[in-house]
């Protein structure tokens, strides 16, 4: 994805804290903050590592179902394969601040 | 844009506001086809547990509207629809209250209820939406759903 903001950005150790959206029943156990922040001491940032981060930070996650969605494409758990080309994938896709990244429990529109 | 440039989307939208059916059902009007289904949900009284009140619903609106449109692009694709329109109400509704609407013309009858079909079952097989049912005692609980994970519907008439 192109972005304006990569002009302006610096070198640096570490990357910029990535927000992670929250919704309905994941975010009233996890202490009801719309959007939380997760900060990672090394560069590269993969889904996976941030699904661990969550769960050691909110462990009440662990009794809950949950997927991941990346720039709202829901996170594939398996390899890339020819039907999910465009698909996040969590141990080899890369994360940077510029990444929306949000945890959805369970559905129920209707 | 669209099937041979005749189609028009006319609404997509996830929305604060009460949805208005007669004004849904006017804008699925197209002089050259003769069948429209407007399938409508509402909030009902009670649930399996007992008296409900009242839902309250929350959505990831960006994504939701994404999906929205994949959704529309897929049922454009399927059939020739000449007018489709696909509504999810948010926030605090109450009993009787419309929470999702789908309006879709087509020249006959029988691509519209199709076409109509596999969009609202796509819409809550995937669209990132949460239901919080408020009972007569004043509990408040988010309704048990399912993963949304990424199936596009492959017919239209699975039994669900």
């Amino acid at each position: 994805m192109v972005s304006n903001q990569k002009v302006t950005r610096k070198k640096r150790s570490a990357i910029k804290p990535l927000k992670v959206k929250l919704f309905a029943l994941a975010r009233e156990v996890s202490g009801g903050k719309r959007e939380i922040e997760l900060e990672f001491e090394r560069k590269s940032v993969k889904i996976t590592d941030i699904k661990e981060r969550l769960l050691q930070v909110y462990p009440q996650l662990k009794r809950i179902p949950f997927v991941l969605a990346v720039n709202y494409k829901i996170v594939a758990e398996r390899q890339p394969n020819d039907n999910h080309v465009n698909t996040p994938n969590m141990y080899t896709t890369e994360i940077t601040a510029e990444d929306e990244i949000a945890l959805l429990p369970p559905i129920s529109g209707g | 844009m669209g099937v041979d440039g005749e189609y028009v989307r006319i609404m997509i939208d996830i929305t604060n506001h009460p949805i208005d059916i007669s004004k849904v059902m006017k804008e699925c009007r197209d002089e050259s086809a003769g069948a429209t289904v407007l399938f409508s949900g509402y909030i009902r009284d009670h649930n399996e547990k007992g008296r409900v009140i009242g839902i309250y619903y929350e959505a990831y609106v960006k994504m939701a509207k994404n999906i929205l449109m994949e959704i529309e692009n897929e049922v454009l694709k399927k059939w020739d629809v000449k007018k489709f329109i696909a509504i999810h109400r948010i926030g605090n509704l109450t009993v009787n209250e419309i929470s999702v609407v789908v309006g879709v013309t087509t020249e006959h009858r029988r691509e519209a209820f199709e076409a109509c079909k596999y969009t609202i079952d796509s819409i809550k097989d995937r669209t990132p939406i949460w239901k919080k049912e408020l009972s007569e005692s004043g509990s408040a609980t988010w309704k048990n759903g399912l993963l949304p994970f990424h199936i596009k519907r492959n017919h239209y008439n699975e039994n669900k």
